[in-house]
């Protein structure tokens, strides 16, 4: 099998796990700061290991690079507990979703900043996210009025069954 | 509370990303591996520094899913860097490893978590994974 692919399955099941994992943390009742402390503490573990075991090469390092990592570090430890915490009122599928529209946000400074071009694609993209976020909201009001359940649609069958109760 | 938490994961998640590109598109060719061996450093003293005011302790479940998690975080990022370095164009892969993960963890909300959706909430899904793709890809 192809390198490349082996990599590629490894970052797509890094991903997805990490979405499941958080969510079973919550279940387990694990505390989310608690859990964002530990994911970077092993996560700078391991990339120390791969960093010395490809020869700890600082060459393309600037203490510029430095601080904007730590400005970076900020940022995803802000997010992964957050992503956390709205676990504890919100499903799992619109959480990952949503999160992944976080790619908008990218998209617009780099607009806005680097003035970059928009192209036709990626504004029907945005266009879909929009009509995205509107289902999962309406989704998420349905099942609030439903406590929770998620509602049957009035089949024929449903409906016949009301009539003959109310006979 | 949903919303809230989520917007704020939102924006800090994106304007990371932001941050990532920026240092990717730096002027020569930048170190990927000490820029997130200092990221993942610095998250981990940032947390830690109020958790050890608080005095907080450790669960043994907590320190046992934190090793599984580092793995995730390493294997989801250096996945995605070595796949292109062994060739894979950054077309194939971030749209590939987006949509893979994101089908992973809607999967596993409904088998693992038994978490059910309306037909709207499932078009929605459906609607979102298809922009991210074409979104990627464009």
């Amino acid at each position: 099998m192809d390198r490349g692919l082996i990599f590629l399955l490894i970052a797509v099941l890094g991903s997805g796990g990490l979405g499941v994992l958080y969510k079973y943390s919550q279940r387990l009742g694990y505390r989310p700061d608690v859990m964002t402390m530990l994911l970077f503490f092993w996560g700078a573990a391991f990339t120390a290991g791969y960093f010395l075991a490809t020869g700890a090469n600082l060459r393309g390092f600037s203490p510029k690079i430095a601080g904007i990592a730590i400005g970076a570090s900020a940022l995803s430890t802000l997010a992964v507990t957050m992503y956390q915490k709205a676990f504890n009122y919100g499903k799992v599928a619109p959480s990952a979703l949503v999160l992944n529209f976080s790619m908008i946000v990218p998209f617009i400074l780099s607009i806005i900043v680097f003035d970059e071009k928009v192209k036709p694609q990626q504004l029907v993209a945005l266009l879909l996210m929009c009509v995205s976020l509107v289902c999962l909201w309406w989704d998420k009001a349905l099942q609030d009025r439903n406590h929770g359940q998620v509602p049957v649609p009035a089949t024929p069958a449903a409906v016949t069954s009301v009539r003959d109760a109310a006979e | 509370m949903w919303l809230r938490f989520i917007l704020i994961a939102f924006f800090a998640n994106g304007l990371c990303s932001f941050v990532g590109r920026f240092v990717v598109g730096m002027d020569g060719r930048p170190n990927l591996t000490a820029f997130l061996l200092t990221l993942y450093v610095s998250g981990f003293v940032l947390m830690l520094l109020p958790l050890l005011r608080r005095g907080v302790g450790l669960k043994r479940g907590e320190v046992l899913l934190g090793v599984v998690l580092g793995v995730a975080s390493f294997g989801a990022t250096f996945g995605q860097i070595l796949a292109m370095d062994y060739g894979m164009p950054g077309t194939i892969v971030y749209p590939v490893s987006m949509g893979g993960a994101l089908l992973l963890v809607i999967l596993s909300g409904r088998v693992l978590f038994k978490e059910r959706m309306t037909y709207v909430g499932v078009f929605g899904v459906v609607v979102g994974i298809a922009a991210q793709i074409l979104f990627a890809t464009a």
